[in-house]
């Protein structure tokens, strides 16, 4: 039986190649939008949960005299903090940190490392640089000095190329001890809280207008929301290419009943039933949609294969997360089918000779 | 085996009623050799489709095996349908199927089958099983078409113009096959036009106006 329905298929072909195509474009298109955008959301909030998901940062917006930043460190009870400078005056960004630094963010080294608790960076003057700054500074290996406002520094760490957080690259960043960013007009500040922070206290010590306050799971909602609605958008749009696919091959099959009448007819006087003929569009439509499923897997895991090529976290596909759009198309796919077959099996053998008669 | 009783079959041409059948009676014996004769449009086709299954009637009864073929269920209309195998002019052969395949193709639906290599030998088929249709000749498709009824034990043939679309030659070679698979006890219902072929039956049944006339 399938292999005279495959036959029958194939002999059918030319007829079905546009029908696949839709089919095929259409499952692509689905599968690569979950796939991407899963991939998407899920480095996202991998991304914050590397970083961590507590992390606040504060951005003075006008000039003040006095040292605010201590003042809120102190008020607020503020235990980990990075204060930094912001770039605009130097050709580098001095990022202030502490011991525990390593608690605030991630960092990935390409040599070196932050010292641990217990050493100090601020008696031996040691820093950590990203990777443009190796050129700039003329510093390629660690344990080098290099000499920053007329202070020499000890290099105890390089930073890997392209290393970033939410905020900000990394590459062109220095990291001291806090008490070298003393800028305070210059200056922003990095902080740990456990709970979501209240800002209100800002709001009054500051000015409403003249701070910039970024809440880091306020950041990772609002992002995910937004990749979670585009996401969903092409998946609607997705959806409706499967039904314009489903809708070119319940269009193609009723006009194939007609051209294929003589085929039914034949059947028919062979003694094949109404259920004969309608088993037979029904699962022709099936094989359709499963050589049009099976193109497009193998197209999906291509691309997706090209991609991971250029990414660092590569992109997995998670098959019983595609499977639910893959039977839901084909049942989709199967149920729009039902009408045409149905109109194929009620095509009588008086009427295929007729046609034949007056086509 | 067949009897129709005062037969009508009405076709409806635009809005100009067409009788096909008026009140035919015909009675055809086991074993028959018919000829259907009879001038285009006079209803030679509608009969067979008629006696084949294929179309209903609007007056009179159709009997086969002596049970009455008005009142048959779809099962048994389609077993009728089964039992009866048809021959038509322009072969009804599937394209993309070879020759065996088109041949085996009437034992999807049905169940009970001849041996194949027997009736491939009787109808001289034996180099062209995996030829398709389109590389066939006129009289090698029509001995297909035969074997693709022997297959599945058919015990009656209709033959709409077995032989219209045939030369001379092959023409009387497919009724040499009639006159054989007669001899061995199958009944064939030929309907042609051609006087020739009809003299090759055992009996010839004129038809007129949708009526048996002689």
């Amino acid at each position: 039986m399938a292999v005279w329905l495959i036959k029958e298929v194939f002999y059918q072909r030319k007829r079905h190649y546009l029908t696949i195509t839709a089919i095929c474009i259409s499952i692509i298109l689905v599968l690569l939008v979950n796939i991407i955008s899963g991939y998407i959301i899920d480095n996202v909030n991998y991304s914050f949960e590397q970083l961590g998901l507590n992390i606040n940062c504060i951005q003075l917006l006008k000039n003040r005299k006095d040292n605010w930043i201590d003042f809120i460190i102190e008020d607020c009870r503020i235990e980990k903090y990075s204060r930094y400078n912001k770039k605009q005056e130097r050709d580098y960004k001095i990022i202030g940190c502490d011991s525990d630094l390593s608690q605030v963010f991630t960092f990935e080294f390409e040599s070196g490392s932050f010292l641990n608790k217990t050493s100090n960076m601020y008696n031996d003057n040691q820093v950590v640089i990203g990777n443009k700054l190796k050129h700039y500074f003329n510093c390629y290996q660690i344990d080098e000095s290099i000499n920053i406002n007329g202070i020499t520094f000890r290099v105890v760490g390089i930073l890997k190329k392209e290393s970033r957080n939410l905020y900000e690259e990394f590459d062109d960043c220095i990291f001291v001890f806090n008490d070298y960013v003393t800028d305070y007009n210059h200056c922003g500040l990095y902080f740990v809280s456990e709970s979501r922070f209240d800002d209100r206290y800002l709001n009054e010590f500051l000015g409403k207008d003249n701070y910039l306050f970024v809440d880091q799971s306020q950041t990772k909602e609002s992002l995910n929301s937004l990749l979670k609605l585009i996401r969903n958008v092409l998946m609607v749009l997705s959806f409706v290419s499967v039904g314009i696919a489903i809708i070119s091959l319940v269009n193609n099959t009723l006009n194939n009943i007609y051209t294929r009448m003589k085929e039914i007819g034949i059947k028919k006087a062979l003694g094949a039933s109404s259920k004969d003929i309608y088993i037979q569009f029904i699962l022709e439509n099936m094989i359709i949609f499963l050589i049009g499923i099976l193109i497009s897997l193998i197209v999906v895991f291509s691309v997706v294969k090209v991609i991971n090529i250029s990414l660092k976290n590569k992109i997995a596909i998670d098959l019983s997360d595609n499977v639910k759009y893959i039977v839901l198309i084909l049942t989709a796919g199967s149920i729009c089918n039902i009408y045409p077959a149905k109109k194929a099996s009620e095509i009588t053998i008086i009427e295929t000779i007729k046609n034949r008669e007056f086509s | 085996m067949i009897r129709l009783d005062k037969v009508v079959k009405k076709y409806l041409i635009g809005s100009k009623e067409l009788l096909a059948l008026n009140y035919l009676d015909l009675k055809l014996e086991e074993n028959c050799f018919v000829a259907i004769v009879g001038v285009s449009g006079c209803g030679k086709s509608t009969l067979l489709n008629v006696i084949a299954g294929y179309d209903d009637i609007d007056y009179g009864s159709y009997y086969f095996r002596d049970e009455n073929v008005n009142k048959f269920s779809e099962e048994k209309k389609l077993e009728l349908i089964k039992s009866i195998g048809v021959i038509f002019q322009d072969f009804n052969l599937l394209d993309y199927l070879t020759v065996k395949e088109n041949i085996l193709l009437a034992t999807r639906y049905m169940k009970g089958k001849n041996d194949l290599q027997q009736i491939i030998f009787k109808l001289d088929i034996a180099d062209i099983l995996n030829k398709y249709p389109n590389q066939l000749s006129g009289g090698q498709k029509q001995r297909v078409a035969i074997a693709r009824c022997l297959i599945t034990n058919k015990k009656i043939i209709l033959a709409d113009e077995p032989t219209g679309s045939l030369d001379n030659e092959n023409a009387l070679k497919i009724m040499e096959i009639f006159e054989k698979l007669n001899n061995e006890g199958i009944s064939i219902v030929i309907v042609t036009h051609d006087i020739n072929i009809a003299t090759r039956c055992k009996k010839i049944i004129r038809m007129e106006n949708g009526r048996v006339v002689n």
